[in-house]
């Protein structure tokens, strides 16, 4: 069993697989870049957690809230700002779409958008965007059991 | 004042130099394509340099066609002296 860091990870990015424009374009944490000629593609990155301890005794319960980023690239000609809101919509519908989605199948007891980051780069031989979504996955576990939310 | 002989430059033995063709002209532009990672995507940026002389009426938006390769010019700056910085995408 994975910790739920990575179950959290895994889940994103298999609801996130398929959609109309990113398609299989899904990658988790990637490092390197992607090749030349990707027009749409996802990163699913889990970053900072905060841990709160709400029990006493042993094993103490964890309250815990990860930050998770869904990397939204759009490497295309024309509107290419429209299209990366077309990008966000399907995420956030594909995340939001009910609350099995919202809380990954029971794995999460939450997973909530805070943020949306926008940036452009105009250097390269085809204009890219870029959106950094980030979400609040609110999950306990206890704490001699990361790999089990509870 | 003086002034460049910009034909030194502007010359098919020239490194870096590119045959292009604007406006239905064949001219010489100075390019370079190197490697440009944008947010993680590989790519080029592409960038000429011009004689004002050559282009004349390039704006944003302009076609021009370098080594075979059509490009649409997003950015120009001049730097005074008679040459243009084109910022480049793929047609």
């Amino acid at each position: 069993m994975a910790h739920v860091r990575t179950q959290i990870r895994n889940a994103v990015a298999t609801r996130l697989t398929g959609l109309s424009r990113t398609g299989a374009q899904v990658y988790r944490n990637r490092m390197r870049p992607l090749p030349s000629g990707t027009a749409y593609a996802l990163i699913v990155r889990t970053d900072d957690e905060n841990v709160d301890p709400i029990s006493l005794g042993f094993p103490a319960l964890e309250d815990r809230r990860l930050d998770l980023t869904v990397e939204c690239l759009v490497q295309v000609g024309g509107e290419i700002d429209s299209e990366l809101d077309a990008v966000i919509a399907e995420v956030e519908a594909a995340l939001g779409a009910s609350e099995a989605a919202t809380t990954l199948d029971g794995l999460v007891k939450s997973l909530r958008l805070r943020a949306i980051a926008i940036d452009f780069n105009a250097e390269s031989d085809i204009p890219t965007a870029r959106a950094l979504m980030r979400y609040e996955a609110n999950y306990f576990t206890t704490e001699n059991a990361p790999e089990a939310a509870t | 004042m003086f002034a460049e002989d910009l034909d030194l430059f502007f010359s098919l033995e020239t490194p870096g130099s590119r045959a292009a063709v604007f406006a239905g002209n064949d001219i010489v532009v100075l390019f370079d394509h190197a490697y440009h990672d944008a947010f993680g995507v590989a790519s080029r940026n592409p960038v000429a340099h011009a004689r004002e002389s050559d282009v004349p009426g390039i704006a944003q938006g302009s076609a021009i066609s370098i080594a075979g390769a059509a490009y649409t010019v997003a950015a120009l700056e001049p730097d005074g002296e008679g040459v243009l910085m084109l910022q480049l995408e793929s047609a």
